[in-house]
């Protein structure tokens, strides 16, 4: 189960790479130096706080048994109540649809639901991206530790290594990339040395994120 | 010499009192259930039938836990199986899988080859492309982190392989949480445990659910309910006990009233009652010391035959009491051939109970017949020298002997025309016919426990809570643990080609999880030819070969390390498969199958295993044995005939002494008809009970009745006999015991008519019942 949720949460992530910014993209050394910690992320995440939030994003994952990266592309739509859907488009459909409780995944007539780990640290983890979009800083800190690069006013990064020794063995860290109030890339770097790079773009919040589109997100959940 | 008589007997008493008081600490009692399964050890349904229920399935036992809040019903469950785990007595306790039991179970499967799992069929390049394909997208979805660290040891992932098929076989009625198995709605969690004691020592699991009853109040807010064999053993040891305190205190009352109405002599009560008790008490220690363990049906079935054994006494008391002038010695001289031709002819009948087949109705035929031969020898050895020198009989035996005199004189004043009699036995055989062809059979007993009571109750909930059951298995047994796994490898690939043309809705697939040495051999060399292939699909789809070192260096080895049945047993695999492949002295694999429809078709398509609908085999299994009951009947009565005809010398005697046991079954059995009971194997055997007790009737109505007032005297022993009999067994058809109340309503019935067909007789012998000593 905490395998699942693990690795489903590296899905439901999934954007990441400031590589993949390009000319406005962060600054190349913005993680770098000593991060700021406790409450000095307060204002980052007082701005990622958020009702709805959808985005379009591109992903590149690099694995080190493979030539070339696997890439992927899609939509990921959030809501404070619902929870988080990532629906691939390219290059084969899949949506993931997770909860507080679980997890869907829909892949072609297949659907699976997998209702996530009852371990505190685990569930923390598959649900780092919706609950950073919460704002709710004091539930990631119980499972990660959490640095701020930058500040609220311009690029900013925060990062998140996991405390717990298993879920070290699998994942180093997690980056969430952003720019004032929007979070535009992520990072996930496994244990393995291979890395996830996926950037949003096309980034609407709260009103702009119409009933319609929530409901065929996450369809009766 | 009557003081030294008098001394001798109190000697044995005292003695075997002396014995059975030391040996009574060790008695050991049993509910065992697996008793009353037939042990015909050619047949192999009966074998199966036995194994399945002495195995792993049988033995657990399902705790299902449930409150409000799912948090605190997961601590709960976490807490339960921290406390049971530290019992002495408990040898598993476990609900899901954690994150560590995951981690070991990983561990284990990746030393293994990469190829063990994997059929030699996947080594295609169609199915290598498939495979690496599906790699490629697992890279990149939700797996992608944990299959990263296993493929390049193993990129076919054939150790996927058998955690796959552990998953389907689970199906979705269950979710299994960090460790906890819960029902979909998260409003039951569940613990599995199982004993070192077994599941039918009742002791035991009282002690054991006390346990579970003491953690519960401590744990307020939980409701606790449980399935398992454990409850049944416990409420069957409760009914029993029940049943033989109910049986023995009601019925000892009984007798001691009609002792004391007809004798009028608290001595003689007294006296009366040691040949029970000394056969009693002989046949407990002598089943203690045969099998090792006496079950409780056999102490409720020899409570009852308390009645039985006072018989003998009976009829020599109403002999004595009505004839007080003649001396107790010479009465019991006069009544001895026929309370031991009577006890021979009981013996007989318990003879063919005793070959039945059925272990536990084995050992209630030993003790009945040690009882029986151990009162019989008490009454004409201990009896006499007790009676007392002078005695006046009360008033009430005299007047009861006149009643039944004048009845009898009545009785026998015609004299029935030939006819009569043919037309009587025309009416009693075609009541036979008729009774046979409308009696219906019924082989599904349940002969230990009621259907109905909580334990019943909960179990039945408790269990359709985890899913669909499973009504019916592929068994496969062989010589050795390899023969076992190569059988279990093609009873699956015939299974899941049955699945495919849907005589089955799904099965347990083991021979994924447990493939043979042999089998293991040929994954490998057909791996190490596929090398080259692989390597070529891989550049194709972009992999980097290199990047699998693990796998190239792990097919290059000589040969690849084997996985056994021993290894699989002491894995973190072994509580998965523990239920499927039980360690039993015969290698045996159990596989589950759901959604059978026909097990004879799916017999034709799965030749390798033997299909079994467990209820549907005990079903054929009792009728088998019903069978051979009818057929030791049969010829139990016919010994039974010869006896007697080598006794008597007569054919009109022998018909007069069989007469009431026989017309006694035909209107039993009609009686039971008529009331709609279904009968089955113990009302059968039941009826060997009456053909054995009839028999005794006649031949005591046969023996004395050299004049009127002695057939009087006989009848009235009858009487008194069928009294006491009636009233514990009785009793006994009071039981909430399926089993219990066959055998009493049977036995009761039975006893009935016979002692009313006694009557019968002499009013069909007319004048004619009286018979010289010359004769």
């Amino acid at each position: 189960m905490f395998l699942r949720a693990l690795l489903i949460a590296v899905v439901v992530f999934g954007p990441g790479g400031p590589g993949a910014a390009a000319a406005d993209g962060p600054p190349p050394t913005l993680v770098s130096g000593t991060p700021a910690t406790g409450k000095k992320l307060d204002p980052v995440f007082k701005l990622l706080e958020q009702q709805r939030f959808a985005c379009k994003f591109t992903e590149e994952k690099h694995v080190a048994l493979l030539a070339r990266p696997l890439k992927s592309s899609g939509t990921i739509t959030f809501d404070r109540d619902k929870g988080i859907a990532r629906a691939v488009t390219a290059p084969k459909p899949q949506l993931v649809v997770l909860t507080k409780t679980s997890l869907k995944l829909v892949k072609g007539k297949t659907v699976e639901e997998i209702p996530l780990s009852k371990s505190k640290d685990l569930k923390a983890f598959a649900m780092i991206f919706p609950t950073t979009l919460r704002g709710d800083r004091a539930e990631l800190e119980k499972s990660f530790d959490i640095g701020l690069y930058g500040s609220e006013g311009a690029w900013w990064a925060l990062t998140f290594s996991p405390k717990d020794a298993a879920l070290q063995k699998f994942v180093k860290s997690v980056t969430v990339f952003g720019n004032k109030t929007d979070v535009v890339a992520m990072r996930i770097v496994e244990a393995s040395g291979d890395s996830s790079d996926t950037q949003l773009t096309d980034v609407r919040r709260n009103k702009d994120v119409p009933d319609t589109e929530i409901a065929a997100a996450f369809g009766a959940n | 010499m009557r003081w030294r008589a008098r001394a001798a007997t109190l000697a044995v008493v005292v003695l075997t009192g002396i014995v059975f008081a030391f040996a009574a600490p060790h008695f050991k009692f049993s509910t065992k259930i697996t008793e009353f399964l037939p042990d015909d050890k050619e047949n192999r349904g009966a074998q199966i039938a036995a194994l399945l229920a002495e195995s792993e399935l049988s033995k657990v036992m399902v705790i299902d836990l449930s409150m409000p809040d799912p948090e605190k019903l997961a601590a709960a469950v976490t807490a339960l199986q921290a406390h049971l785990k530290a019992l002495p007595d408990v040898a598993m306790a476990r609900s899901g899988f954690t994150d560590a039991d995951l981690g070991t179970m990983m561990t284990f499967l990746g030393v293994l080859p990469p190829t063990t799992f994997l059929p030699a069929s996947a080594y295609t390049e169609e199915s290598i492309r498939t495979r690496l394909g599906d790699l490629r997208e697992q890279l990149g979805g939700p797996m992608g982190v944990m299959i990263r660290k296993t493929a390049p040891r193993d990129p076919l992932a054939g150790m996927w392989e058998p955690l796959q098929a552990l998953r389907a076989s689970q199906g979705n009625a269950l979710l299994d949480e960090d460790g906890v198995i819960w029902t979909p709605d998260h409003a039951h969690a569940f613990v599995f445990v199982e004993t070192k004691s077994s599941s039918f020592d009742s002791d035991a699991q009282r002690a054991f659910r006390q346990v579970l009853d003491d953690w519960v109040a401590a744990n307020p807010g939980v409701t606790m309910q449980t399935a398992g064999a454990a409850q049944f053993a416990i409420a069957s040891e409760a009914q029993i006990k029940g049943d033989v305190n109910r049986i023995g205190i009601i019925s000892t009352i009984g007798i001691l009233v009609i002792f004391l109405a007809l004798f009028g002599s608290v001595r003689m009560i007294l006296v009366g009652f040691v040949p029970m008790i000394f056969g009693s008490a002989v046949a407990v220690l002598a089943c203690q010391l045969i099998f090792g363990e006496i079950h409780g049906i056999t102490i409720a079935f020899g409570t009852s035959l308390l009645g039985v054994g006072l018989d003998y006494v009976e009829h020599y008391y109403a002999h004595f009491v009505l004839t007080p002038e003649v001396p107790a010695k010479t009465t019991m001289k006069l009544v001895a051939p026929s309370i031991v031709l009577g006890a021979i002819t009981t013996i007989i009948g318990f003879v063919g109970l005793g070959a039945a087949g059925l272990g536990g109705l084995r050992q209630m035929a030993v003790f009945s017949v040690i009882a029986i031969v151990a009162s019989l020898a008490s009454t004409i050895l201990m009896v006499p020298p007790w009676m007392p020198a002078t005695y006046k009989p009360p008033r009430t035996l005299g007047a009861v002997d006149r009643a039944v005199f004048r009845l009898m004189k009545a009785l026998t004043r015609r004299t029935w025309s030939k006819a009569s009699h043919i037309a009587i036995a025309v009416v009693a055989i075609g009541i036979t016919v008729a009774g046979v062809r409308v009696a219906r059979f019924s082989d599904n007993v349940n002969m230990l426990v009621s259907d109905k009571g909580p334990h019943v109750v909960q179990d039945t909930a408790v269990r359709s809570r985890l899913g669909p059951e499973s009504t019916t298995y592929g068994v496969i047994t062989a010589g050795t643990d390899e023969a076992l796994l190569e059988l279990i490898g093609k009873a699956t690939d015939q299974l899941a080609a049955a699945q495919k043309a849907g005589a089955l809705t799904s099965f347990v697939p083991l021979g994924r999880i447990l493939p043979s040495a042999a089998e293991q051999v040929v994954r490998f060399h057909a791996a190490r030819a596929a090398l080259p292939i692989t390597r070529k699909v891989m550049e194709e789809l972009d992999f980097v070969p290199e990047q699998f070192a693990d796998y190239w260096a792990a097919l290059n080895a000589p040969a690849p390390k084997i996985l056994s049945l021993g290894e699989i047993r002491s894995s973190p695999l072994a509580p998965l498969l523990a239920a499927w492949v039980p360690a039993q002295t015969t290698p045996i694999a159990l596989i589950p199958l759901v959604g059978v429809t026909d097990v004879a078709a799916l017999q034709k398509l799965v030749p390798d295993a033997t299909i079994v609908a467990p209820q549907q085999t005990i079903v054929d299994l009792f009728r088998g044995v019903r069978i051979r009951t009818v057929i030791a009947s049969l010829l139990g009565l016919a010994t039974i005939l010869l006896l007697l005809l080598a006794r008597y010398r007569s054919p009109r005697k022998v018909v007069v002494a069989v007469a009431p046991a026989i017309l006694a079954c035909v209107a039993a059995v009609g009686t039971m008809v008529a009331m709609g009971i279904s009968l089955n194997i113990l009302h059968v055997m039941s009826l060997l009970l009456v053909v054995s007790l009839g028999v005794d009737f006649g031949i005591f109505f046969v023996d004395t009745n050299t004049s009127l007032e002695e057939a009087a005297r006989t009848m009235v022993s009858i009487i008194t006999a069928s009294l006491t009999t009636i009233l514990s067994f009785g009793l006994l058809g009071l039981s909430s015991s399926p089993g219990l109340a066959a055998i009493g309503v049977t036995v009761t019935l039975g006893v009935t008519y016979s002692l009313l067909t006694c009557f019968l007789m002499a009013s069909l012998a007319g004048p004619k019942l009286v018979m010289p000593e010359a004769e």
